[in-house]
C-alpha cells in the first residue's frame, strides 16, 4: 500500500504547476473564457509541446505512454488554475482510437492525436439526452468504409475550434442497445455540418452539431463500438475527476487563507463556526474527491475489474460533493 | 500508487492459524449477535471466555510489547486478527481500551506492569470514565474532584454515558485536583479498580439499549500509583486517549455489512410485483448510501496509510471521526426511505428484514454520534487544526509520534 503519488507523478506535477503559474494566470483564465470561442490556440500550442496531448498515446504510436495516474496528476495541476484547454476532448480521443480503430486506423490517428497536429472533438451525446448507449440514436447508413449521417449532436466540447470530430452514430438495430453503435471520423469542415456555440455559463465552449447526409470514415468495426467508447469514457471521466479535485482544492485553500484575513467583527471570519462549517464542508468535498478519484486511477491502471465502478464513482463524487 | 494492502507470505501463513482458532472456537451459530450492545448473559459470558483465550495468546491486543501482556506483533498481525473476526462478526474485546496508549506513553514501568498486563490479557476489562452531568464535550469543565490524603486520593463526584455492558474491572478519567488551578492544568488522570468501596453503578436506559453507566464516586479511595501523569497533568493525558478516540489509527480494512445488507435487500425485494431497484428514488438512496460508505472506507484507508508511514496527521482523525458520525445517520435515513417500516422490526419480530439489524441502526447511528465527541466537537478539532480557529494546536503525542513522557 502506497497511497503517495510516485517520483514520476511528483514531477510531472510539479512541471505542470510551474508551467501553469507562468502561463495560465487568471487574468488569462478569463480572457480565454471570454474570447469569441473559448479557445487560445497559442496555450494550446504550448501545451501539446510539452507533451500533455500524447501522454495517453502508447510509446509505439509516438506519444509517451504514461498511466492514468501520471495523466490525472498533470489534470489536478490544471484544475488548480482552472486551465482552459481542450486536452480532455484530446485524451477521449486517444482513448477512443485504442479502444475501437483498427491497428491500422490506430497507426495514422495516434500519432497525430500526440502530437497534436490536429485537434479532435467528440460528439456523443444528443437531444433525447442521456448517458447509455441507448441514448444514442442518430442514424448513420454504412457504405463500404463510410457512413452517410444526419442528425444532432449536443454539448460537443471544442466543436467550434477542432479539426476533426468523432462521432458514435447507429448503424443498426440489436437485441440491445449496445449493439449497432459505429464511431466515425469527419473533418469538421466537411459538407453537411454545421456548428453552433451553446450559450449559457460553462466551463469550456460546448457546441450543437448538426449533421445533414454528412460522409465519414468507419473507425473500427461497425456496429461494435460501444465497448471500447464506455472504456475510453470510463477513462477519460476519472481524469474530469481529478481536473475537479485540483479546483475544488484550490477553492478550499484560499477560503481557508481568505477566512484567515477577512475581518468582521474585530476578528478573522475564520474565528465564526458558521464560517469553519462551511470550510470544513468543503475540505469533506476535497478529500472525498481526492481518495474516490486516486483510488479509481489505480484501479483502471491495473485493469480492475470495478475500475469502471470506481470511475463513476469519483465522478458522481466530484460533480456533487 | 496502490490502494491494495499485500500481505505478506507471515501474515498468509499467521493468517491459516487465526482462522483455524476462530472457525474451531466460534461456531457458526454463535457469530453475528444482531446488537452487540444487548448481549444476553450467556452471549456476553461466551465471548468474554473468547477474549480471554484470545489474551492468552496474544491476540486481544497483538501490538502491545509482550512483557505487559501484548502479543509483541506487528500491526500486520492485528489486521490479519481484526479481518478474521469482522469476517465472521465475532465482538471486539468488551474494554474501551483508549487508556492503553495513555499508559504506555504517561505510565511509569510500575503502572505499566500492573495496569497494563490485566487489560491486555484479557483478564480485566476497563471503562472510559470522562463525561460528566455538566461536562461532556467540555471536558476540561468537570467538577468531580480527587484530594490528596496521605498516600491516597479520594475521589468524590459523578460520571455518566459511560459506555459498558457490563461492569468493568477498571474505570479511568480525568478528575479535578486543582480546582482553582488554571484550565488544562487543573486535573489528574485516574485508574480506579472496580469494584472499590464508594463506586456505585447505575444503568441507563437510552435509545441505542442499556449499554451505559451513570457512575456514582462517593468518598471513593484510590492509593498514588494510580495517578496516570503528574496530578496537573490529566488533560495531557487524556489527549493521548481522545486522540486515538478521534480516529488517528485508520484501518486498512473497513467491512461494510451495513451497506451490503441494504444492497442485498434492495436486490431481492419487491413490491407489486416488481423489483423495488426499478424505482430511482431507491437507486439513489442505495447508491447514495454505498458511495459515503466507501468514502468513509477511503478515509479510514488514508488515515491507516498516514499511521504506518508516520506521516504527520492534523485534521485526519477527527475529519474521518466526523464522516463517520454523519454518513451513519443520513444512511440510516436512506435505509428507512427504502424500507419504509420494516426497517423498525426487531430482532423478536416473526420476520425482521437481515436479523433485525435494520432496526438496530435506526437507534443506533443516531445514539453513536455522541460518544468519543460529538460532531460539532470534531469540527472544532478540524477547524483547529487547520489554523482558522482561536485556538491552535497540534495532533496529541500517540504512540507511533511519542514514546514515553516518563523516559
Amino acid at each position: 500500500m502506497d497511497l503517495a503519488l510516485n517520483e514520476t507523478q511528483l514531477m510531472l506535477q510539479s512541471m505542470a504547476r510551474e508551467f501553469l503559474a507562468n502561463e495560465v494566470p487568471k487574468t488569462s483564465v478569463r480572457a480565454i473564457d471570454e474570447s469569441a470561442t473559448g479557445f487560445s490556440a497559442e496555450l494550446w500550442r504550448k501545451i501539446a509541446d510539452l507533451g500533455w496531448s500524447g501522454m495517453a498515446v502508447p510509446e509505439e504510436y509516438g506519444g509517451t505512454g504514461n498511466s492514468l495516474t501520471d495523466l490525472g496528476s498533470v489534470f489536478e495541476a490544471m484544475g488548480e488554475v482552472a486551465c482552459p484547454s481542450p486536452l480532455l476532448a484530446q485524451v477521449l480521443a486517444a482513448h477512443l482510437v485504442l479502444g475501437v480503430a483498427t491497428l491500422d486506423q490506430r497507426a495514422t490517428l495516434l500519432p497525430v492525436i500526440a502530437m497534436a497536429e490536429r485537434l479532435f472533438a467528440v460528439a456523443i451525446t444528443e437531444p433525447e439526452y442521456g448517458w447509455g448507449a441507448g441514448a444514442v440514436q442518430m442514424r448513420g447508413v454504412i457504405d463500404g468504409d463510410q457512413v452517410t449521417m444526419s442528425g444532432t449532436k449536443m454539448f460537443v466540447p471544442y466543436a467550434e475550434v477542432t479539426d476533426d470530430l468523432l462521432v458514435l452514430v447507429r448503424t443498426g438495430d440489436g437485441a440491445t442497445p449496445e449493439q449497432g453503435l459505429t464511431l466515425v471520423k469527419v473533418e469538421r469542415d466537411a459538407a453537411g455540418i454545421d456548428v453552433r456555440r451553446h450559450q449559457g455559463w460553462f466551463g469550456e465552449p460546448v457546441c450543437q452539431v448538426t449533421f445533414a447526409d454528412a460522409r465519414a470514415d468507419v473507425i473500427g468495426v461497425p456496429g461494435e463500438a460501444w465497448p471500447g467508447v464506455e472504456a475510453a469514457l470510463d477513462k477519460t471521466v476519472v481524469l474530469l475527476s481529478a481536473f475537479m479535485l485540483g479546483g475544488t482544492q484550490a477553492a478550499l485553500d484560499m477560503s481557508v487563507e481568505y477566512s484567515k484575513t477577512r475581518m468582521a467583527f474585530g476578528q478573522p471570519i475564520g474565528t465564526f463556526q458558521r464560517v469553519q462549517d462551511l470550510i470544513i464542508k468543503a475540505l469533506n468535498d476535497a478529500d472525498a474527491i481526492r481518495w474516490t478519484t486516486y483510488e479509481a486511477l489505480w484501479k483502471l491502471d491495473e485493469g480492475r475489474e470495478d475500475g469502471p465502478l470506481a470511475a463513476s464513482m469519483a465522478k458522481a463524487v466530484a460533480s456533487e460533493g | 500508487m496502490d490502494f491494495e494492502y499485500v500481505y505478506s507470505a507471515e501474515q498468509d501463513s499467521f493468517r491459516r492459524e487465526a482462522r483455524e482458532f476462530f472457525d474451531a472456537r466460534v461456531p457458526t451459530d454463535r457469530r453475528g449477535p444482531v446488537d452487540p450492545e444487548s448481549l444476553d448473559d450467556d452471549t456476553f459470558a461466551y465471548f468474554r471466555e473468547v477474549h480471554r483465550e484470545m489474551g492468552a495468546r496474544g491476540w486481544l491486543y497483538p501490538t502491545y510489547p509482550k512483557e505487559y501482556g501484548g502479543g509483541g506483533m506487528t500491526a500486520d498481525h492485528e489486521m490479519v486478527i481484526e479481518e478474521e473476526m469482522a469476517r465472521r462478526q465475532i465482538p471486539k474485546h468488551f474494554s474501551n481500551g483508549l487508556v492503553l496508549p495513555s499508559i504506555l506513553v504517561w505510565g511509569t514501568e510500575e503502572q505499566k506492569k500492573r495496569f497494563l498486563i490485566p487489560l491486555l490479557t484479557g483478564e480485566e476489562t476497563c471503562y472510559q470514565t470522562f463525561s460528566e452531568a455538566h461536562a461532556g464535550s467540555d471536558l476540561a469543565a468537570i467538577s468531580s474532584t480527587a484530594v490528596r490524603d496521605g498516600d491516597d486520593w479520594v475521589i468524590n463526584g459523578h460520571k455518566l454515558f459511560i459506555t459498558g455492558i457490563r461492569e468493568p474491572d477498571l474505570m479511568y478519567g480525568p478528575f479535578v485536583t486543582q480546582p482553582d488551578g488554571a484550565r488544562h492544568h487543573n486535573m489528574g488522570y485516574f485508574l480506579i479498580p472496580y469494584p472499590t468501596p464508594g463506586v456505585t453503578l447505575t444503568r441507563m436506559t437510552l435509545m441505542n439499549g442499556p449499554g451505559q453507566l451513570f457512575i456514582n464516586f462517593d468518598n471513593v479511595r484510590v492509593p498514588a500509583g494510580n495517578l496516570l501523569g503528574g496530578d496537573d497533568e490529566g488533560w495531557q493525558v487524556a489527549a493521548t486517549t481522545l486522540e486515538q478516540e478521534h480516529g488517528g489509527r485508520g484501518a486498512a480494512f473497513s467491512p461494510d455489512e451495513d451497506t451490503q445488507e441494504l444492497l442485498a435487500y434492495v436486490r431481492d425485494t419487491k413490491r407489486n410485483g416488481v423489483a423495488i431497484g426499478v424505482d430511482p428514488t431507491v437507486r439513489l438512496n442505495a447508491v447514495d448510501n454505498y458511495i459515503e460508505s466507501q468514502i468513509h472506507r477511503l478515509l479510514e484507508t488514508r488515515n491507516f496509510w498516514m499511521y504506518v508511514t508516520k506521516r504527520e496527521m492534523t485534521y485526519h482523525g477527527a475529519q474521518s471521526a466526523l464522516w463517520r458520525k454523519e454518513f451513519k445517520v443520513r444512511n440510516a435515513i436512506r435505509e428507512a426511505t427504502i424500507m419504509g417500516p420494516y426497517a423498525l422490526l426487531d430482532h423478536t419480530d416473526d420476520a425482521p428484514v437481515a436479523g433485525g439489524s435494520p432496526e438496530v441502526r435506526q437507534r443506533r447511528n443516531v445514539a453513536w454520534t455522541h460518544p468519543g465527541g460529538t460532531p460539532e466537537i470534531m469540527r472544532l478539532i478540524i477547524a483547529r487544526r487547520l489554523g482558522i480557529s482561536r485556538t491552535r494546536e497540534r495532533a496529541a503525542p500517540t504512540p507511533s509520534t511519542a514514546t514515553s513522557h516518563t523516559g
